[in-house]
């Protein structure tokens, strides 16, 4: 009885793009939804939505506005889950994924375990994790709460500081430029890696949290150093104001490898030297 | 004089050849037939070496009854059930409340119990309607040394409803016999004594895990640190700092899930035994973590376990790492699997893990092989192994392995608390 179909929205997006694309590669039967299909924000949204939704589907949350930098931000990703929540009512899913993020963890140095304890410390984080729990008001079978580590790749429009910022900079004017001495580390997870976890987590039916992490942490300066000697023409690191109070995020991807044995993190060199090779060849 | 012990597994055991050994009649106890047929058979093992042979040649001075009008006679009765933790990480000390009910009908008024048994704090004195002479005697039994422990004790602790009052005779004469200090104590602070030392070692071996993982990463090497510190006398020769696949030995475990659940119950930050149990849970999957890293440098074509019971010298698998990573890995990978006594139970249909005797077959064959198991019988093989110029990665976690075997390049072993370069 239960429908085959992934309801991809936010499908335009950076990740939810991703989902589509790895979803159709495995066979599975996708139908994306993006803001320009169905404005989220907008009243009538619910309605559209309810009409469209069918019990046994299998949902992956993927629109918001990443990073939310302000409330505002942050109260139109809110916005977005609540018309998902409201147009959900009185329906049974499959399973519902949401993609959240690894900032409901907060920001301050340490090991994440989907065991961690959540304290966010900005709007983003505060928002993920209001999305999570917006989104445990779902009727469904299963529930899926993937939180990444900071995402690199193509089609990446963020803009953060980290792989993407570096390897524009790197093929534009040729300057990274890092704080301090870029002697804050994070996990940088590829973006084909989130995109292949979501997808083997809704073939599986895995529920529960799952953090998608390379399980290596890498400080800005190495970034920055690995772009510069993938990039074409070079690049040259420099220190931009100070960073004064650098924090090391790592993961601890026990958990992930468990669930998914056959699924390797790639490792930040070789995930951001394809993404730099991609990028060249595009242009 | 004699001695009652009553509820007899692992605690109760050994307590009862120590009193036996200290010259004293024993009466043991227990309300299930099965285990009283089996121990006057010899033929139960609490995991505890020494047992059987003494059950084997014991005499007439050790009687073991179902009878409860056996007790009546005894100077004084302990009761040494083992407790087992419930889901909360409280113990389930319902059987140590019911064995009371049933001995209190036949031990005479004047004569003192005393529960030996792990209870939470509180257990003793909501108990002592039950008896005039109750007392709560804190053990302090190691598993694999448990004989040795009850017989040599180093100190004794009494918690009594009046610690100021001088004790029964019948206890007094029990507790000379070993010869060692007795400390008297409200029931509260003997129940929570046997606790705190437990935490205390769960937070030394903590300090070593993270440290040992931290010298991994800056190029240090926890054996060389370790001794050091051992020399420090604030520290000590016994001191717990060897580091481990996490705290180890389910009693702490359990102690560290009791007092959390005790200090959040009334108003105690917890949050130091949870962060005690987080770092276990962490140091648990740290062979899971260095495979995960060789997987992504693509050196693991097909990995080796060597071992699969729990530790050396048994054939029990459950809890065990090597069955742990089998379990996990085998949908992934190819996998060779040894145990010199221990088997694996068939495997589910899509498992890549084989089976072999030979050890050797599994140090030729493998690109990765994980000592899972310290079986001594392991070591010759390894050596040899690591001796020669071709040959696997070893991950060894238990640092059976010595640095000296590795002949040509060291990155050939990985260990906890080594650096690999």
């Amino acid at each position: 009885m239960n429908s085959k179909r992934v309801v991809v929205l936010g499908a335009s997006g950076f990740i939810g793009s991703h989902v589509v694309s790895e979803a159709e590669a495995r066979g599975l039967e996708v139908v994306g939804l993006s803001s320009r299909d169905l404005d989220l924000m907008a009243p009538e949204s619910i309605g559209i939505l309810t009409s469209f939704l069918r019990a046994g589907d299998t949902v992956v949350h993927s629109a918001a506005i990443a990073p939310a930098r302000d409330a505002a931000e942050a109260a139109a990703n809110l916005t977005m889950t609540n018309s998902l929540v409201k147009a959900a009512e009185g329906l049974e899913l499959g399973q519902l994924v949401i993609v959240s993020s690894d900032a409901v963890y907060g920001s301050t140095s340490g090991v994440v375990t989907e065991e961690s304890v959540c304290t966010p410390d900005s709007f983003h984080g505060v928002m993920s994790l209001g999305r999570e729990l917006a989104c445990a008001a779902i009727q469904t079978d299963v529930f899926t709460i993937v939180r990444p580590a900071p995402v690199y790749g193509m089609g990446d429009t963020h803009n953060s500081y980290g792989p993407n910022r570096f390897a524009r900079q790197a093929l534009g004017d040729g300057q990274i430029a890092v704080f301090g001495s870029g002697e804050a580390g994070r996990d940088h997870v590829a973006i084909s890696d989130v995109a292949d976890v979501i997808v083997r987590s809704i073939t599986q039916a895995e529920r529960g949290v799952i953090n998608v992490a390379s399980g290596q942490m890498r400080t800005f300066a190495q970034v920055a150093e690995l772009v510069s000697s993938v990039a074409p023409s070079g690049a040259t690191v420099a220190s931009v104001g100070s960073e004064a109070n650098p924090t090391f995020r790592s993961f601890d991807v026990s958990g992930l490898i468990r669930r998914f044995p056959d699924h390797i993190p790639t490792t930040p060199e070789i995930g951001i030297a394809a993404m730099l090779r991609l990028m060249v060849s595009a242009g | 004089m004699r001695v009652g012990i009553v509820g007899l597994t692992h605690l109760g055991v050994c307590l009862s050849v120590a009193a036996h050994r200290w010259g004293t009649d024993v009466i043991a106890f227990d309300t299930n037939p099965q285990r009283v047929a089996e121990i006057k058979a010899a033929q139960f093992d609490p995991a505890e070496p020494g047992v059987i042979d003494f059950l084997d040649r014991v005499g007439d001075r050790y009687v073991v009854t179902g009878d409860t009008r056996a007790l009546q006679d005894c100077d004084i009765v302990l009761v040494a059930v083992d407790t087992m933790l419930e889901e909360t990480g409280e113990n389930d000390d319902s059987e140590v409340s019911e064995l009371l009910r049933i001995i209190t009908a036949s031990v005479p008024q004047s004569t003192p119990i005393v529960i030996a048994s792990q209870v939470r704090p509180g257990f003793t004195r909501a108990h002592r309607d039950m008896h005039p002479e109750l007392y709560y005697f804190m053990e302090t039994l190691i598993f694999g040394r448990g004989i040795e422990r009850a017989q040599f004790p180093e100190r004794y602790i009494i918690g009594s409803s009046q610690p100021e009052d001088p004790l029964p005779a019948g206890l007094r004469d029990f507790l000379a016999l070993a010869g060692c200090p007795v400390h008297v104590m409200s029931y509260e602070s003997a129940e929570l004594t046997k606790l705190s030392a437990n935490v205390v070692l769960a937070a030394s071996i903590t300090a070593a895990n993270s440290l040992a993982e931290l010298a991994e990463r800056v190029g240090a090497d926890w054996r060389d640190i370790e001794p050091a510190l051992r020399e420090d006398s604030r520290l000590g020769q016994q001191s717990y700092i060897s580091p481990g696949l996490g705290i180890g030995g389910a009693n702490l475990a359990r102690d560290l899930l009791g007092i959390q659940a005790m200090a959040e119950a009334r108003g105690v930050s917890a949050s130091f035994s949870r962060a005690l149990l987080e770092h276990s849970d962490h140091m648990r999957d740290w062979t899971m973590r260095v495979l995960t890293r060789l997987r992504q440098e693509g050196s693991v074509k097909r990995l080796g376990v060597l071992g699969l019971a729990y530790k050396p010298g048994t054939i029990s698998t459950r809890g065990g790492a090597g069955r742990a990573l089998v379990e996990a890995l085998e949908p992934a990978i190819d996998m060779l699997v040894h145990d010199p006594q221990a088997r694996l139970t068939t495997r589910p249909a899509g498992s890549r893990a084989a089976i072999t005797d030979s050890v050797e077959q599994v140090l030729t064959e493998c690109d990765v092989v994980v000592v899972t198991t310290p079986w001594p019988e392991y070591s010759p093989f390894l050596q040899r192994s690591l001796g020669s110029e071709l040959g696997p990665i070893v991950v060894d976690p238990y640092r059976q392995v010595e640095r000296s075997w590795v002949k040509f390049s060291l990155s050939r072993l990985v260990q906890l608390g080594v650096s690999g370069e």
